[in-house]
C-alpha cells in the first residue's frame, strides 16, 4: 500500500504539488500519466525515498521512505529513465546487488535474460540503451519486489521487446505487490495497466481502475464530427478517418478505451472527470 | 531485519568497494612500482643506498594518494547520474557510510602496508642479487611508520566528510576550506590568548621572547595554570577525537539526507 495524504513538495519558488492526496493498493499495475512537468518523475522519486516531501504524510508499504531504512529499500525496485548500471559486467552486477535483495531469484533472471536476448558475459556499458533497459528489467523483476516503479519503461525498446515487456510483467505482479509504471508512450501499456492516475497542476486528477472507468465512459470512432452540445459528450478530437468521441455514459459497459484519448479528455476537461469520479486520489 | 546496522550487509558492501576498485588500486600499485624501481635500483647500483626511502614513499602514498582516495570515495552520492542506484541500495546510511570509511581508512592503510613491505623485499632483493648491496627495507613496525598512520587516521575524516560534502574538486576544496578554518581558529586563539593571557603581553607584542623559541612551553602558565592545561588538553582532545568523530558524524547526516535531482 502506498498512502499519500496532504503531501507538498516544491523546488526553489515553485510548488509542484499541494495538498496531494493519493492512495495505491497492491495487486494492480498503475499507469501514472501526466503531461511533461506535471510531476511524475518527482512522484516516484519521492514514493522510493530519492526526495523527501516538505510536508504532509507518505507512507510505501508502511514504511517511512525518506528513512531508506534496509527492510523497506529492499522490497522496491526503481527502473529509472536514464540508466547508468556501472562499469561492471552483467555477471558482477548480480554478484554485488543480488544479495542485498532476499526475494531474488536467479532461476527467474535467467529466464528474463533469454525471453530478452540478452547478450552475455559483457560490460553493461558495451550493451545498447535498450538491452541495458531490458537486463535492469530483468533484475528489477527477478528481485521479485513489492514495489516495483518504471519510468518511461518502453523508451528504447524495439516492438518485439514492447510485447515481451509487457507479457513479462504482467506475469510478475501478485497480490502483495505494486507496479508503477509513468509513461507517455501509452499506446505500449494500454493492455498491461489495470488502474490510472493522473497528475495534473499538482494533484492527482484522477485515480481509478481501468474497469471503473470504462463502465462510466464510452468511446467511439465517428466518420463526421459530433454535434459540441450532443448530451453526454466530453470530448472528441480528430483521429484518422474521422473523429474520436468520448461520451459520459452510466451504462458504458467494458468498451474499449484508447488511453491517449482518454487522456487527452481528462486535460480537457479535468473538472467535469473530477466531478464524474468524484473519488478523486482514491481507488474504487 | 535489523534496519540500522547488521555485519552481513556491511560486509558485502566492503566486499563490493574493494572488488569494484581493485583493478584501480592495481594499475596505481603497478605506476608506483615502476616510480620505486627507477628511484631504488639505480641508487643501489651506481649511488648512495639510503635508509629511509620506503618509508618516504609510503609515507607519500598514504598522506597523498590516501587523501585524493577518500576524497573520491563518495563519488557516486554527489553523481546525478549514479546516486539513484546508490541511495537505494539495500543498506542502511550508517552501514554505508561506514563501509566507506572502513574502505578509505583501515583498509587502505593495510594494503600499502602490505604493499610497500612486499615491494620493498622485492626490489631489495634484485639489488641485492644484481648489485651484492640494498637499500634498508621497509619495517612496517617501525614507530615512525606508526606516527605517519597516526597522522593519516586524524586528517582522514576530514577528507571523507569533504568527499561527502562537496560535489566536485572535493580534495582542493577540502584543502581550502582546512586553510580557512584554521585561519579562522588561529585568529580566535590570538583573542583568546589576548584575553587570558595578557600579562604575557605587551600592546601587540609577546612579552617573554622565550615564547618564540619554545612554543607554549614559554608561556608563564603560573599567571593561569589550570585555565592553561585545560586548554591545552581540551584542544588535544578536540583535534584527536572530537574533530574526526564529528568529520564522520557529520559524513553520515550527509549520506542520510542527501535527495535526488528533482527531474520533472
Amino acid at each position: 500500500m502506498i498512502e499519500i495524504k496532504n503531501l507538498s513538495f516544491g523546488y526553489a519558488q515553485d510548488d509542484l504539488f499541494q495538498q496531494m492526496d493519493l492512495r495505491l493498493k497492491p495487486g494492480n499495475i498503475y499507469g501514472l500519466l501526466g503531461i511533461n512537468g506535471a510531476g511524475k518523475s518527482t512522484l516516484l522519486k519521492l514514493m522510493t525515498g530519492l526526495l523527501f516531501p516538505d510536508s504532509g504524510s507518505l507512507t510505501t508499504l508502511g514504511y517511512d521512505p525518506g528513512k531508506r531504512e534496509p527492510g523497506f529499500l529492499a522490497k522496491v525496485s526503481f527502473l529509472p529513465e536514464e540508466l547508468n548500471p556501472g562499469n561492471i559486467t552483467d555477471q558482477q552486477f548480480v554478484y554485488f546487488l543480488s544479495p542485498f535483495y532476499p526475494n531474488f531469484s536467479l532461476d527467474h533472471f535467467e529466464r528474463y535474460l533469454r525471453e530478452f536476448d540478452i547478450p552475455r558475459n559483457r560490460k553493461l556499458t558495451q550493451l545498447s540503451f535498450g538491452q541495458k533497459k531490458k537486463f535492469l528489467l530483468s533484475f528489477a523483476l527477478a528481485a521479485g519486489s513489492e514495489l516495483l516503479v518504471l519510468d518511461e519503461p518502453t523508451n528504447g525498446l524495439d516492438i518485439p521487446s514492447k510485447g515481451l515487456f509487457r507479457r513479462l510483467v504482467a506475469e510478475a505482479l501478485n497480490d502483495n505487490q505494486i507496479f508503477i509504471i509513468s509513461t507517455h508512450q501509452v499506446r505500449d501499456v494500454e493492455s498491461l495497466i489495470d488502474s490510472l492516475v493522473v497528475l495534473h497542476e499538482g494533484k492527482v486528477l484522477l485515480n481509478q481502475t481501468m474497469a471503473d472507468i470504462s463502465s462510466r465512459i464510452r468511446m467511439s470512432h465517428t466518420p463526421t464530427r459530433p454535434d459540441q452540445d450532443a448530451a453526454g459528450l466530453l470530448y472528441s478530437e480528430p483521429g484518422v478517418g474521422g473523429y474520436w468521441t468520448v461520451w459520459q455514459d452510466d451504462a458504458a459497459g467494458d468498451g474499449r478505451i484508447d488511453l491517449e484519448v482518454l487522456f487527452n479528455t481528462i486535460i480537457s476537461q479535468p473538472d467535469i472527470i473530477s466531478g464524474l469520479f468524484n473519488k478523486t486520489g482514491e481507488s474504487a | 531485519m535489523n534496519e540500522h546496522f547488521n555485519w552481513r550487509r556491511l560486509g558485502l558492501l566492503i566486499r563490493n568497494d574493494f572488488l569494484g576498485e581493485l583493478r584501480g588500486y592495481l594499475i596505481a600499485f603497478a605506476v608506483v612500482t615502476i616510480m620505486i624501481m627507477l628511484n631504488a635500483i639505480p641508487g643501489a647500483g651506481f649511488g648512495d643506498l639510503k635508509d629511509n626511502l620506503y618509508f618516504g614513499w609510503f609515507t607519500g602514498m598514504l598522506l597523498i594518494w590516501g587523501s585524493i582516495h577518500v576524497s573520491v570515495i563518495f563519488k557516486e552520492l554527489n553523481n546525478k547520474k549514479l546516486n539513484e542506484g546508490y541511495l537505494l541500495l539495500p543498506a542502511s546510511a550508517l552501514e554505508k557510510t561506514l563501509a566507506r570509511y572502513l574502505h578509505g581508512s583501515i583498509f587502505f592503510i593495510f594494503y600499502i602496508l602490505v604493499y610497500t613491505t612486499l615491494v620493498s623485499l622485492i626490489i631489495e632483493g634484485i639489488n641485492q642479487l644484481q648489485f651484492g648491496r640494498s637499500n634498508s627495507l621497509f619495517t612496517p613496525f617501525n614507530e615512525a611508520v606508526w606516527e605517519v598512520i597516526a597522522v593519516f587516521m586524524i586528517i582522514q575524516p576530514i577528507f571523507f566528510l569533504g568527499g561527502a560534502w562537496f560535489r566536485s574538486a572535493r580534495w582542493f576544496k577540502t584543502v581550502i576550506s582546512v586553510f580557512l578554518l584554521a585561519a579562522g581558529l588561529g585568529v580566535l586563539a590570538c583573542i583568546a590568548f589576548l584575553i587570558f593571557f595578557s600579562g604575557e603581553v605587551s600592546g601587540m607584542l609577546l612579552g617573554s621572547e622565550t615564547m618564540f623559541e619554545n612554543g607554549l612551553e614559554g608561556v608563564d602558565w603560573s599567571i593561569n595554570e589550570n585555565l592553561g592545561h585545560v586548554i591545552v588538553t581540551g584542544l588535544k582532545l578536540l583535534f584527536y577525537v572530537i574533530a574526526p568523530l564529528f568529520c564522520c558524524y557529520v559524513t553520515w547526516l550527509r549520506v542520510s539526507e542527501t535527495q535526488v535531482s528533482h527531474g520533472i
